[in-house]
């Protein structure tokens, strides 16, 4: 079984989704709170403040936007790039080091659990 | 029960997002702007043997079964009622009123029958408020040219569901 990958950087590690949630790539565009696409109005999820909460690097200025479906829901997280989309098969993925909110890896990209993230972000405000 | 770490990294258009209404707010689908023929985003479900499709811009949500209320003297297409986030809404079998069989199983009251693991509740909206539509499963998401959609009379329907 194969696997579409959408990979973007976050501070300073590559981390995937699963590429059929994205459907936008917006930016770089100023850092906001709320994104208005397509006459929607998407609440922005910070990745950098969730991933790297301790990280003493300034964020970036103008991160680029993942306008991504979760359930029949939509969101735009903010990332500091989006690399690549790759295609790869499911026997390449590894188990990664522990590291919260990661699945497995693939050579130094973590796939994120992404659901779990959004979720602990909810009850951590 | 261990569970690939992959299942949860998969997009599933009917993933448990409890919690998240607060977050995530953008819902339906906008035809992206400057093509001459916007692809329609379409919700596969299977009844029974068939697979179907519903427009995503008309559903709100996607539920796994809750218990569901009798209505004991409601109107046969109705299943019963169920508890949405304090909202009630009556709950639909779309099998039953396209004859797809097997189609009779009992969903709500003393008969009802524990829900199949993959069956889900397709939270629609309409003018009259919300409903529920008791699916067998939900199959994905496409997109669809509206060109690839061809309008069937009435005879074509009732051979398509002999």
């Amino acid at each position: 079984m194969s696997l579409l990958l959408c990979v973007f950087r976050v501070g300073v590690q590559d981390y995937a989704i699963d590429a059929r949630r994205v459907e936008e790539l917006v930016g770089p565009h100023p850092r906001v709170e709320v994104l208005t696409w397509r006459q929607l109005e998407l609440p922005v999820t910070d990745l950098a403040a969730l991933l790297t909460p301790d990280a003493t690097a300034p964020p970036p200025t103008h991160p680029r936007f993942i306008v991504c479906r979760v359930g029949m829901r939509r969101l735009a997280l903010a990332v500091t790039e989006v690399r690549q989309v790759l295609r790869v098969t499911e026997e390449a993925v590894r188990p990664s080091p522990p590291a919260p909110f990661v699945l497995a890896a693939l050579g130094d990209i973590f796939l994120l659990d992404l659901l779990s993230l959004l979720k602990a972000s909810v009850s951590a405000r | 029960m261990t569970t690939s770490p992959l299942q949860d990294f998969l997009y599933r258009p009917d993933e448990d997002t409890s919690g998240l209404e607060r977050i995530s707010l953008g819902r339906g689908e906008v035809p992206p702007s400057g093509t001459s023929e916007p692809p329609v985003g379409m919700l596969l479900l299977r009844l029974g043997p068939r697979t179907c499709a519903l427009p995503l811009l008309a559903v709100r949500e996607i539920v796994r079964p809750p218990i569901l209320t009798e209505l004991p003297r409601g109107p046969e297409e109705v299943l019963g009622v169920m508890l949405l986030r304090g909202e009630v809404l009556p709950v639909y079998e779309p099998k039953r009123k396209l004859g797809i069989v097997p189609g009779n199983v009992a969903r709500a009251g003393p008969d009802a029958q524990p829900p199949p693991r993959s069956a889900r509740i397709v939270v629609v909206a309409d003018a009259e408020g919300p409903a529920g539509l008791w699916v067998d499963a939900v199959e994905g998401v496409v997109r669809v040219a509206p060109s690839q959609m061809k309008t069937l009379d009435v005879l074509e329907v009732e051979r398509l569901l002999a």
